[in-house]
C-alpha cells in the first residue's frame, strides 16, 4: 500500500512541477499571445542554476556554492528572469511564425552550451552534488517526499492564484487588449512593448521555477533535460487543457503527466524486448498524436477560455491565404 | 580553410534546397512549418527503400555511376523519392494543415507542425530502427584536387553540388519562362489579385508543397548520400533551413538559395573556429544576426 | 425578375467583410447589355464592397446576383474569367514582381488564342508594348492603370467591373481612361463602374446608383441624375432615401 500511495506522490509532485511551468506558458500564450517556442531554455536556466547555487562543490566543477536553499531557489528563479530579458529584448517585437522560431533557436542553442560547457554545466554527464534540502533532517524518505510534494502544491497554489489576481486586474485587462489588438491599446497611451516585456519575463521566471523545483526533486540536472520534447510536452498540456484559461492549464498537465507516465508504463511492461528501446519513440508518437488531435477536433482545449472578441477597427490586416 | 568553405558549400547545397519549399510555404501560408525539415529523412528513406528494391529487381543496377558511389539503382531511387516526398507533402498539407488553417488560427498549424515533425521522425524510427544507415557501404575515396592548400573533395560531393544547382536551374526556368511559373509568382505577390487573374489558389498551393516537399526529399537523400541515412536528419537541419529561409527573407527562392549557402558556409566556418559541439548553435546566430541587420531578409520585404 | 438585355442583376445584396457585420444592407442593381452603370455615393457607402462581393471576394450572407439569369453569389474569385467577367481593383492591380509581358501572359493563360491577343493587346496600347520586358513597378501610375485595364480585356470579357479607374491619375488621364471605357462598350462590353469622380462619370455612363451608408439612394438615367440637385445632397451628408 505504502507502495502505490508513494508512486502516487511522486506522480503527483511531478505533474504539479510541470503546472507550474503551464501556468507560466498561459501567461504568455494564453493572456498575451507570446508564441514560445523555447520553454527547455527557461527551465533549464532555473533548473541549472539552482543546482549550481545551491549544490555542495564538486571536484573540477564550477559552482556547489552550497548556498541555502530558498537563495539557491530564488537564484535560479531570477537567472531564467534575467534569460527572458535578453531574449524578450531581441525577439518579442517579432512576427508570431519568427518568434516562434527564435525562441525555438535559443532554446536548441541553451541545449548545445550547456551540453558543452563541461567546465561551467557538467557537460553531457550533468551536475550532481546536489543536497535536496532538509532530507538529512527529515530522515524518512517517504515522509520527505510527502513534505516535498506539499512544498510544490504551495507553490503552485501561490503561483495559480497570483496569476489569477494579475488577469482579473486591470494590468490583466491590458495585457488581453495588446494580444486582441496592439493598436487600440498602443492608442490609449499604453507602452505595448514594455507590457509585453514584463509578461514574458514574469511567465519565464514562472518557467524557472519549475525547473528549479524539478532539479531539486531529482537533485540532478542534465542536458536531457533540455530537450525540445519537455517543450512539446507543455505545450501540448495547454493546448489539451484550454489556451488562455489557468484551470485549463492543470486540467491538461496532469491529464497529459497521466497519460505519459502510464503509456511508459503500459509500453515497459507490454511490449517485446525488441522494442523496450522504442518505448519513448512510441510516447513522442502518442504525444504527437494528442498535440495533432486536439487542434483538428477540439483546439479551443477541454476547457476554453470565454473569449470576448473585440472588433478590431480600421483596417483589416491582410487575411492569410484562404485555399478553397 | 578553404576546405571548411568547400564542406560548407556542400553543405549549403542540402540546405538550400530545403529552404526552397520552405520559404514558399511560410510566405503563402504564413506559418513556420516546423516538419518541413522532416521531409528530409523521408526522402532519405524513400530513397534508401528503393535503392534496395531496384537492386533486388535489377541487379545490374548496383553498378555504381563513374566515380561515385551513387549506384545507377539510387540514381532512380532518388527520382521516385523525389516524388513521392512531394506527394506526401500534399498528403500532409491535406490531412493535417488544410483542415486546421480553415478553422483556427496560423499559430494553431505551428503548434501542429511541432506534432507532425514529432509523429514522422517517431514513425520513421519505429519502422527503420533508431540505427543509422548507408546507400552503399564501398567506401569511397576523397579525390586531393590540391596539395597546397591541402584540398580533399569526394565524387560524391562533386555529384550532390552540381544536382543541387541543376535542381535549382531547372526551378529558376520555370519560374521566369512557363505561365505556370508566373502564377506561382504572382501568387506569392498577391493571392487576391492572383485569384482575379484567374489562378486557383488551391492548386498553387498544392503544386508548392508538392515541389517543396520534391526539392527536400532530395536534399535528404543528398545529405545521406554523403552522411549517413538516420532518422535525425530533419531535426539536424531545422535550424539550419530556417535560418537559410529567414536570411534570404521569406518568399524567394532565390533568397533561399543564398541563405542556404550563407549558412552552409557558416557551418564550415564554424567548425574551423569555435570548439566542437556548439555547431547546432551556429544558424541561431544567424538568424538573430539577421534580425538584428535587415530582419526582411536579403529579398524579403518588411510587413 | 431580371428584365431582358440585364446582363448583370444584383438583389437585395447583403455583403460584408466580417460575419454578422454586413456593409451592404440590401442592395439591388441592373446593368443592361452593351452599357455603362456607374456607382457613386460618399465615402464608406460600401461602393468598393459591392464590386467586390460580384468578384466573389466579399462574403454574401443574403441576396442574389445573376449573370444573365445565372446564379453566381459566392463564387470563387478564380472563376470569374471562365464567365466571361474581368475585375479591376483600384489598388495593388497589376503584379510588380512580373514583366509586363508576364503580367498578360499570366492572364492569357487559359486561352487558346494568347500569342495572338497579345499582339492585339499591344496594337491597343503602344506604350505597354514599347515597355513589355520592364518589370511592371518600374510603370509610372498612368501605364500601370492602363496595364490593368489590358489584363481586364485580355480574356475578351463581356463584364468588366472597375474599381475608381481614374483614381491617382491626371485630369487628363483620368479622362482619357473614361472615354476609353465608353469606347470598349461599343464592342459588345458591359460595365460596372465605382467612381469618385462624378461629374466626368456620369458624363460617359448610361445609368447611375447612388449608394450610402450600404444601402441603395437613388437611380436613374445618369444625364438626369447629372443636374439633380439630390445628388449633390446625398453627397453633403443630408438627404438619405429609404428605398424598398
Amino acid at each position: 500500500m505504502i507502495g502505490v500511495v508513494s508512486y502516487l506522490v511522486f506522480f503527483l509532485t511531478l505533474a504539479a512541477i510541470l503546472a507550474i511551468a503551464v501556468l507560466g506558458l498561459n501567461l504568455h500564450w494564453g493572456n498575451t499571445g507570446l508564441f514560445n517556442g523555447g520553454i527547455a531554455a527557461f527551465f533549464g536556466m532555473g533548473a541549472y542554476a539552482t543546482i549550481l547555487l545551491g549544490g555542495t562543490p564538486q571536484a573540477g566543477q564550477f559552482g556547489g556554492f552550497d548556498l541555502f536553499y530558498p537563495v539557491a531557489l530564488a537564484g535560479g528563479i531570477v537567472a531564467s528572469g534575467l534569460l527572458a530579458w535578453i531574449v524578450g529584448v531581441a525577439t518579442l517585437k517579432l512576427r508570431h511564425d519568427y518568434l516562434a522560431i527564435a525562441t525555438f533557436g535559443v532554446a536548441v542553442a541553451f541545449e548545445s552550451f550547456v551540453r558543452n560547457s563541461e567546465w561551467l554545466t557538467g557537460g553531457a554527464k550533468g551536475l550532481r552534488g546536489f543536497e535536496r534540502p532538509l532530507e538529512a533532517a527529515i530522515g524518512d524518505p517517504f515522509l520527505f517526499n510527502l513534505c516535498f510534494f506539499a512544498f510544490v502544491l504551495a507553490v503552485l497554489t501561490a503561483v495559480y492564484y497570483g496569476l489569477g489576481r494579475l488577469i482579473r486586474s486591470p494590468y490583466g485587462r491590458l495585457l488581453r487588449a495588446i494580444r486582441e489588438d496592439e493598436h487600440a491599446a498602443q492608442s490609449l497611451g499604453k507602452n505595448p512593448a514594455r507590457i509585453r516585456l514584463a509578461s514574458f519575463i514574469t511567465g519565464s521566471m514562472i518557467i524557472g521555477t519549475s525547473g528549479a523545483l524539478y532539479a531539486t526533486f531529482y537533485a540532478f540536472v542534465s542536458p536531457d533535460d533540455v530537450l525540445p520534447i519537455l517543450t512539446f510536452q507543455i505545450w501540448a498540456m495547454l493546448i489539451v487543457g484550454g489556451a488562455g484559461n489557468n484551470r485549463g492549464a492543470l486540467l491538461g498537465a496532469f491529464v497529459i503527466w497521466a497519460a505519459w507516465t502510464s503509456s511508459g508504463w503500459v509500453l515497459a511492461r507490454l511490449a517485446p524486448v525488441e522494442l523496450q528501446l522504442y518505448t519513448g519513440t512510441i510516447q513522442y508518437i502518442l504525444i504527437g498524436l494528442v498535440i495533432v488531435g486536439m487542434l483538428l477536433a477540439r483546439p479551443q482545449g477541454l476547457l476554453p477560455e470565454k473569449l470576448v472578441i473585440s472588433q478590431s477597427g480600421g483596417e483589416t490586416p491582410r487575411r492569410p491565404v484562404q485555399s478553397t | 580553410m578553404i576546405q571548411a568553405l568547400l564542406d560548407g558549400i556542400l553543405v549549403g547545397s542540402v540546405v538550400s534546397l530545403g529552404a526552397i519549399g520552405l520559404t514558399m510555404v511560410m510566405h503563402l501560408l504564413r506559418f513556420a512549418n516546423f516538419s518541413h525539415a522532416e521531409l528530409l529523412t523521408i526522402g532519405a528513406y524513400v530513397a534508401l527503400v528503393f535503392d534496395r528494391l531496384f537492386e533486388s529487381i535489377v541487379p545490374a543496377t548496383k553498378a555504381a555511376v563513374g566515380p561515385l558511389s551513387l549506384t545507377f539503382a539510387l540514381f532512380l531511387a532518388i527520382l521516385v523519392s523525389m516524388v513521392l516526398t512531394g506527394l506526401s507533402a500534399v498528403v500532409i498539407d491535406r490531412l493535417v494543415f488544410k483542415r486546421i488553417r480553415e478553422t483556427a488560427g496560423p499559430l494553431s498549424m505551428v503548434f501542429a507542425s511541432f506534432g507532425v515533425a514529432l509523429i514522422v521522425r517517431s514513425v520513421i524510427s519505429l519502422i527503420f530502427g533508431l540505427k543509422p544507415r548507408l546507400y552503399s557501404d564501398d567506401i569511397v575515396m576523397a579525390v586531393t584536387i590540391s596539395t597546397d592548400p591541402h584540398l580533399l573533395v569526394k565524387p560524391d560531393q562533386v555529384f550532390v553540388f552540381g544536382a543541387a544547382v541543376l535542381i535549382m536551374l531547372v526551378l529558376h526556368l520555370v519560374l521566369s519562362r512557363t505561365t505556370f511559373g508566373y502564377a506561382l509568382r504572382a501568387v506569392a505577390e498577391n493571392p487576391t489579385l492572383a485569384q482575379v487573374a484567374g489562378v486557383r489558389l488551391s492548386t498553387v498551393i498544392a503544386v508548392t508543397w508538392i515541389v517543396g516537399g520534391a526539392l527536400a526529399g532530395a536534399a535528404g537523400v543528398f545529405h545521406a548520400l554523403d552522411n549517413q541515412v538516420s532518422p535525425v536528419i530533419g531535426q539536424n537541419f531545422v535550424l539550419a533551413v530556417f535560418a537559410a529561409t529567414i536570411a534570404g527573407g521569406i518568399g524567394s527562392v532565390y533568397g533561399a538559395v543564398i541563405g542556404g549557402f550563407l549558412v552552409g558556409i557558416a557551418f564550415g566556418l564554424a567548425l574551423v573556429i569555435l570548439p566542437p559541439g556548439y555547431s547546432p548553435a551556429m544558424p541561431f546566430l544567424i538568424i538573430l544576426a539577421v534580425l538584428f541587420i535587415r530582419p526582411q531578409g536579403i529579398f524579403g520585404e518588411l510587413r | 425578375m431580371t428584365a431582358p438585355g440585364t446582363v448583370l442583376s444584383v438583389d437585395g445584396l447583403v455583403a460584408g467583410y466580417v460575419k454578422d457585420l454586413p456593409i451592404l444592407d440590401r442592395v439591388s442593381l441592373q446593368l443592361t447589355e452593351r452599357s455603362i452603370a456607374v456607382i457613386i455615393g460618399p465615402n464608406g457607402a460600401g461602393k468598393s464592397t459591392l464590386i467586390k462581393a460580384v468578384a466573389g471576394l466579399v462574403a454574401v450572407s443574403d441576396g442574389a446576383i445573376s449573370l444573365r439569369g445565372r446564379d453566381i453569389a459566392g463564387i470563387r474569385p478564380d472563376q470569374l474569367s471562365a464567365l466571361g467577367i474581368s475585375y479591376v481593383p483600384q489598388t495593388e492591380n497589376i503584379f510588380r514582381t512580373l514583366t509586363v509581358r508576364q503580367n498578360l501572359l499570366l492572364v492569357l493563360r487559359r486561352s487558346k488564342s494568347g500569342a495572338r491577343r497579345l499582339d492585339e493587346l499591344f496594337g491597343l496600347f503602344p506604350p505597354l508594348a514599347e515597355k513589355q520586358r520592364a518589370r511592371a513597378e518600374s510603370l509610372s501610375g498612368g501605364q500601370r492603370q492602363m496595364l490593368a485595364i489590358a489584363m481586364a480585356l485580355a480574356i475578351e470579357p463581356s463584364v468588366i467591373l472597375m474599381d475608381e479607374p481614374s483614381a491617382g491619375l491626371s485630369p487628363k488621364a483620368a479622362r482619357e481612361v473614361l472615354t476609353f471605357t465608353r469606347g470598349l462598350t461599343e464592342q459588345g462590353v458591359s460595365i460596372l463602374l465605382v467612381e469618385q469622380n462624378v461629374k466626368q462619370a456620369l458624363s460617359i455612363a448610361d445609368h447611375c446608383y447612388i449608394l450610402a451608408e450600404g444601402r441603395n439612394q437613388i437611380d436613374g438615367p445618369a444625364e438626369k441624375l447629372l443636374s439633380d440637385p439630390v445628388v449633390g445632397e446625398i453627397y453633403l451628408g443630408g438627404k438619405r432615401v429609404d428605398t424598398p
